[in-house]
């Protein structure tokens, strides 16, 4: 299978991507992510908060 | 020409920790590998990309790929947070809080994307009157989405929903829930 695999050329896509700055944090980007996951978090509380026994 | 963002594995799975925290439950990753496979496969979802664009990776929790000309931004990321939803409701991935983790990531990618969801009253009516006629009802939105996934009745009943078996089927649904 290997690269043949359909199914996993996104994951070859990433693997053969440099990974020199994988590490490196707080970029504008995660910043940005990190804003909307705290206020999709922050709206589950509120919103879905009587389906939390699920 | 506009970037699509994903999250990455461990923006999931830090989120699943933050779910099953919340409940007091056991945090465990059953499949890990299908979870890597999600995350890589809604990057081609809906096609197989010939010649793979520079990926930006130089970031923690999310990365930036592929162009697409604005007028069909939206479609797009409908057919791909439907894709998420899909696989990560019924991919029962963890072992506690597939659920929930599934409308977290289908939402926070929406918003990442620039996109959200109609509030959550209207998000619980379209997502219940597209399958049932009866009442919505807030306990069973996240049974819906696994009905969605294909992969549970609602209240034991099947004759009331309709029972989804790929993240195409649910993209007509999706698209009327997004803003």
């Amino acid at each position: 299978m290997g690269i043949f695999d359909p199914k996993r050329r996104g994951l070859i896509a990433m693997e053969s991507t440099p990974k020199y700055n994988v590490s490196r944090v707080g970029t504008d980007l995660d910043k940005q992510l990190d804003r909307i996951a705290k206020k999709t978090m922050q709206d589950y509380k509120q919103v879905f908060k009587k389906l939390e026994k699920y | 020409m506009e970037k699509i963002k994903y999250v990455k594995l461990d923006f999931v799975e830090q989120y699943n920790k933050e779910f099953v925290t919340l409940s007091h439950e056991d945090y465990c990753v059953q499949k890990e590998g299908h979870l890597d496979w999600v995350l890589s496969q809604v990057i081609e979802f809906p096609y197989l990309i010939e010649n793979i664009p520079k990926l930006v990776e130089e970031t923690k929790s999310v990365i930036e790929y592929e162009e697409v000309a604005p007028e069909g931004k939206r479609k797009l990321i409908v057919q791909k947070a439907s894709f998420l939803l899909f696989h990560l409701a019924a991919g029962h991935i963890f072992i506690e809080a597939n659920k929930r983790i599934s409308l977290f990531i289908f939402v926070t990618f929406l918003r990442l994307n620039g996109f959200d969801v109609k509030d959550g009253d209207s998000l619980l009516d379209n997502l219940f009157n597209k399958i049932t006629s009866r009442k919505p009802s807030a306990d069973v939105l996240f049974k819906l989405v696994i009905a969605l996934a294909g992969c549970e009745e609602i209240n034991g009943k099947k004759e009331n929903c309709v029972i989804y078996k790929n993240p195409e089927d649910i993209i007509y649904i999706i698209q009327d829930l997004v803003v």
